[in-house]
């Protein structure tokens, strides 16, 4: 009688003393640039440092420049990142994404070439998936990339492009051949350099007055030959086991941290339900830490987590956006709002308000995720 | 220590012969269980057990939640190991199955005197199978207490789900030395560990209400096709495994603390198990339809033990408070206090 869901879940203990060596070079920060933690964002300056002490991309191996402590160590980096609202904008995405992919399927020129800058934190790569007229139907993205002497040349647009407008490269999933009977055939993932001739980005402003989304449009970009990432053609089984690291980190639970510790400083002068709700969010960010921790452990080992990094997903983002709407509930008529503690909860919890729907959108809708989640169980 | 390979034999031994025996007497039922060894299991590798700690137990009592089991297997072995790592002694053959309750404030004693004096009376509610245990484990203040039901009045009670809760008045008792010993705060230990057992038969019970739901789905047809290929089926059916997954990973913060006794990881994983159970019995009753709330399907056989155990534990809240007063209370970060670097 084994599960139905396989949760991969781990008794191993996390590498010693790497939290609070974590926790020591936040507090270094925190004297030497007071503000910049906690405000989170994107510094190139910040992620340079955290670099040289050896915590970005933890899981790039030694030989191709990065610590080699694996993706479980990188995991305790990133939730102390997130928690402390950390402004790891211009690596998070390489760290999670890129580094790992590069490190399966990438050539080992590609490896040499990108690996240690990356776990230096000198580049950022910003992730070409959706399109104008492609969101939650990634497989009918229509940028295509056509062959031309040396490479590819490269035309179309991504939307949705995390801080496109600021790091260096993008991977971008293209169609490289045409759209056949099966359409998850004949889609690449490109790297593609961002200062290119014939790239053009324009930031998008969204509703809490951000703007790290970018639409990135590309007019007949070349792309050298050596800049596939993997097997031409293969992008959309690539692309999907890149989701599971999308979708199963810290970033899907740590989003709203924020209100959490907002609402630990209010709780004393609220009523009884805010210590439960204190309670009940200690309890789930135990869980879902916990399932983080198996899937990277499942990830180290090799095997490809798709369905529960969507489960994971699911929870997560769901009980983020509880998380945010609680204080709602929680708080006292306006006139009656003594103590700072009490103001400041009130307004994280609004600010988030304007971000937190795209939590269950971005990375995956819930209800593609839950479509994921019900074909996996039911094969 | 005993590996996964071997804990995986273990969970499908103990699975067969529930499969095979759990309709039948408690008693023959339980004799069977302590023949496969599964005290020797639980019990510290100096006392000649195999030292299996809070894995072994895991695996236990969530295979005894899959299947309607009439005796307090799930108790017994997250109790067993530890009364003796207290030093009390090895429980004998005779003083097997232990049990105790996982019902908030179902615990009402009085005790007085000291040492061989010490004199026990009151009254227990709704304790887990007492009709087939032999001992009931019980905290009161800094004592935890062993109870012979033999030496017991117990009032005969059933759950929602027709398992034995019976209640027990205790009549003035007294206490041999070997019967008792302190510990700080040892109601809250002890109920907290009942508690995490039922936990741990919660996820039994939640993977085969999954199992029976995947395939009603796989199998009943309307309009036409399968259930499954309905979207709004599937998108049900996703919100079963999140709460099937929460009580997997509540299992895993069990296993984890049960050895050293943590309160925030017992305790979490009572407050996240307590929801999930509940939706998860919801679900499967609306993706059964009607035939799923009759007596001849075997799905209540899960619902109604997820429903029971849930309002068992419940109120959600009152261990979610326990969690908040406790983090409230401690300083720093509040990130750093609930991850220890």
């Amino acid at each position: 009688m084994a599960s139905l869901i396989p949760m991969p879940l781990s008794d191993e203990p996390e590498p010693p003393g790497l939290r609070a060596r974590v926790r020591a070079f936040l507090d270094a920060e925190r004297v030497a640039h007071p503000g910049l933690v906690g405000r989170g964002g994107y510094d190139r300056a910040f992620s340079r440092r955290l670099g040289a002490a050896g915590l970005v991309a933890l899981s790039v191996p030694v030989q191709y420049g990065g610590p080699g402590l694996g993706p479980v160590a990188q995991l305790v980096v990133a939730e102390e990142m997130l928690a402390a609202g950390a402004p790891v904008g211009a690596h998070i995405a390489a760290e999670r994404q890129t580094a790992p992919m590069l490190l399966r399927f990438g050539t080992e020129e590609q490896k040499r070439e990108f690996l240690p800058r990356i776990a230096a934190g000198e580049i950022g790569f910003a992730l070409g998936m959706s399109e104008p007229d492609s969101g939650s139907d990634l497989s009918s993205v229509r940028t295509r990339a056509t062959r031309v002497d040396g490479g590819w040349s490269l035309s179309g647009a991504k939307i949705w492009t995390s801080w496109a407008d600021r790091v260096e490269y993008a991977v971008v999933l293209c169609r490289s051949s045409p759209l056949g009977d099966d359409r998850h055939e004949g889609l690449s993932q490109l790297v593609v350099d961002l200062s290119a001739p014939g790239v053009a980005i324009s930031p998008i402003e969204t509703l809490d007055g951000n703007a790290h989304f970018s639409e990135v449009s590309f007019s007949e970009v070349f792309v050298p030959a050596d800049r596939v990432l993997g097997e031409p053609g293969s992008g959309w089984r690539q692309v999907t086991s890149e989701l599971a690291y999308e979708r199963s980190g810290p970033d899907r639970w740590l989003s709203a941290f924020p209100v959490f510790s907002a609402l630990v400083d209010a709780a004393p002068h609220l009523e009884d339900e805010a210590l439960v709700e204190v309670g009940r969010a200690a309890a789930m960010f135990r869980v879902l830490h916990a399932f983080s921790s198996g899937i990277a452990h499942a990830v180290r080992d090799g095997d490809d987590p798709a369905v529960a990094a969507a489960v994971v997903k699911d929870i997560g983002t769901g009980f983020e956006q509880g998380l945010v709407a609680a204080p709602a509930g929680l708080l006292p008529r306006d006139p009656d709002l003594p103590h700072g503690s009490v103001r400041a909860l009130r307004e994280t919890s609004q600010a988030l308000g304007l971000v937190s729907p795209g939590f269950t959108i971005r990375g995956g809708t819930t209800e593609v995720l839950r479509t994921i989640v019900s074909r996996g169980l039911l094969r | 220590m005993i590996d996964r390979r071997e804990l995986d034999a273990v969970r499908d031994v103990v699975h067969a012969l529930l499969a095979d025996r759990a309709a039948g007497d408690p008693g023959t039922l339980w004799a069977a269980l302590q023949d496969l060894g599964l005290v020797e299991l639980v019990l510290p590798e100096a006392l000649g057990g195999m030292g299996g700690g809070g894995a072994a137990i895991a695996e236990v009592a969530r295979v005894s939640g899959a299947l309607p089991t009439p005796v307090p297997l799930a108790e017994t072995v997250c109790l067993a190991g530890w009364l003796v790592s207290l030093g009390l002694p090895v429980p004998t053959a005779e003083q097997l199955p232990l049990t105790a309750c996982a019902a908030p404030g179902a615990v009402r004693l009085r005790v007085s005197g000291t040492g061989d004096g010490l004199v026990v009376a009151g009254e227990l509610d709704r304790v887990p199978w007492v009709g087939s245990a032999r001992t009931v484990v019980v905290g009161h203040e800094d004592r935890v207490l062993l109870l012979s039901t033999a030496d017991l009045k117990i009032e005969p009670g059933t759950d929602v789900a027709g398992d034995d809760r019976g209640g027990v008045l205790v009549p003035e008792l007294r206490l041999a030395a070997d019967r008792w010993t302190t510990l700080p705060a040892a109601r809250e230990v002890v109920h907290r560990r009942a508690a995490a057992a039922r936990v741990l038969a919660l996820g039994g019970a939640a993977d085969r209400a999954l199992e029976l739901t995947v395939e009603h789905c796989r199998t009943r047809i309307q309009f036409g096709r399968p259930l499954a290929q309905f979207q709004a089926v599937g998108q049900l059916l996703a919100r079963m495994a999140a709460g099937v997954a929460v009580l997997q990973a509540a299992g895993h913060l069990v296993a984890t603390a049960l050895d050293d006794d943590e309160p925030d990881p017992l305790e979490s994983a009572v407050a996240v198990g307590i929801p999930a159970a509940t939706s998860v019995a919801a679900v499967a009753h609306q993706l059964h339809g009607a035939i799923g709330l009759t007596r001849e399907h075997p799905l209540h056989l899960s619902t109604t033990r997820l429903t029971a155990w849930a309002g068992e534990l419940g109120p959600e809240r009152y261990w979610a408070s326990r969690l908040g007063s406790r983090l409230l209370t401690a300083p720093g970060d509040p990130w750093h206090r609930l991850v220890k670097a």
